[in-house]
């Protein structure tokens, strides 16, 4: 029995220890290349402006709407699994055809990162350094409930530099990044 | 006599070396910061009428655009308590011809009532409002290109009349503070 547990022990030891380091992995800021590039434009190939029939087929679902088209409500969002993590989805009305569009994605998962390495995790002053040439929005109002947790919550907007009407959001507590999501640029919204 | 001459030379030497400091005070007056903040820089507060600026700084102001042509806007030069200041009038309601928009300076006299002023860096700034909707962006060089050095960045304050936002604008090179400016009407673009 001891000469067992003699043997087990060091198992579980290492066992553990594999486990640690592929959570690390996964929180490891810097390690881009597990991570899914969010760009203007899209989350890795979840690309804003994608029809509902295009997305159905990427994210092998169909998605039934429960506003657009049926009452007066233009927009709506719906929750996704996309490379086996939670996302938002925000689809707006487009043509006739097309149904909805994907307008805004929303995550709260560390794995989708900018280009430049920000995601769930990095800090204020770190976003603020790493779009020192960008147009940052920082507002503290909750600007999107689905997202931003209860309390008080910081959004710092990155706006396109050459587009300013498209965005990429972080949603900060404490000044650490919860969310990040991609969307029209809010100011813009109602001025179209 | 004797015990009289050595009090003598010590009352000459107090006086003279009391006309001495009086002299120093009157030649370098104390400079006072003038603080920055949403209702203006010191007493130049933001919607003062043309006639309260003209009493405050103690000119006349001749306006070369509002009632003159189809402009809505005058921007006069002048100094306040030793500042050059850039002043923007707009053309005011029946009772008032025109009224202060927006005041500006490079002066490092002025300071926010956090400190900033001139030299400061946007991350400081940015630091010290974290309360308000901020802008932060690059000046437009030719539209859509924008500067790489110039900066600004936007501190807005919501105002009691619908939509209008005032704010401080701070103006920024390479991320240093250059100057500073209040404006009752901001629009982000």
């Amino acid at each position: 029995m001891k000469s067992s547990l003699v043997f087990l022990l060091p198992l579980i030891l290492l066992i553990a220890c594999s486990q640690s380091e592929k959570e690390k992995e996964k929180e490891d800021p810097k390690n881009l290349n597990k991570a899914y590039v969010v760009s203007f434009t899209g989350m890795d190939s979840l690309k804003t402006g994608m029809t509902k029939a295009e997305l159905e087929k990427l994210l092998g679902m169909t998605i039934h709407l429960k506003h657009i088209g049926i009452d007066e409500q233009l927009t709506e969002t719906i929750e996704a699994k996309f490379h086996g993590q939670d996302v938002s989805l925000d689809l707006a009305s487009s043509s006739e055809e097309a149904i909805a569009s994907l307008e805004g994605v929303h995550t709260k998962s560390a794995l989708f990162k900018t280009i430049e390495g920000i995601g769930v995790g990095s800090g204020k002053e770190e976003i603020i350094r790493a779009y020192d040439q960008q147009v940052l929005i920082l507002t503290e109002e909750d600007m999107d409930s689905t997202i931003s947790p209860p309390g008080r919550s910081m959004v710092i907007t990155l706006a396109k530099a050459d587009d300013i009407h498209q965005s990429m959001y972080f949603v900060l507590v404490n000044k650490k990044v919860v969310g990040i999501g991609l969307e029209p640029t809010p100011e813009f919204r109602d001025r179209e | 006599m004797k015990k009289l001459i050595i009090p003598a030379i010590g009352l000459i030497v107090l006086i003279f070396s009391g006309c001495k400091d009086k002299n120093v005070k009157t030649a370098s007056p104390q400079i006072t910061d003038c603080i920055v903040s949403q209702e203006g820089i010191d007493s130049l507060k933001l919607d003062m009428p043309k006639a309260a600026l003209e009493k405050l700084l103690g000119i006349k102001i001749t306006l070369k655009h509002i009632t003159v042509d189809d402009h809505f806007f005058d921007t006069v030069q002048a100094k306040y308590k030793n500042m050059d200041v850039r002043l923007l009038l707009q053309e005011g309601d029946s009772l008032e011809v025109a009224k202060l928009s927006s005041i500006m300076t490079s002066s490092p006299l002025c300071k926010t009532s956090s400190g900033i002023r001139v030299g400061d860096e946007k991350i400081k700034i940015i630091d010290s409002y974290t309360a308000n909707r901020i802008y932060a962006d690059y000046e437009y060089e030719t539209y859509p290109q924008r500067s790489k050095t110039r900066s600004t960045v936007a501190v807005t304050f919501p105002s009691s009349e619908y939509e209008r936002r005032i704010a401080i604008i701070f103006y920024l090179e390479k991320n240093k503070m250059t100057a500073v400016e209040i404006s009752n009407t901001y629009e982000f673009d």
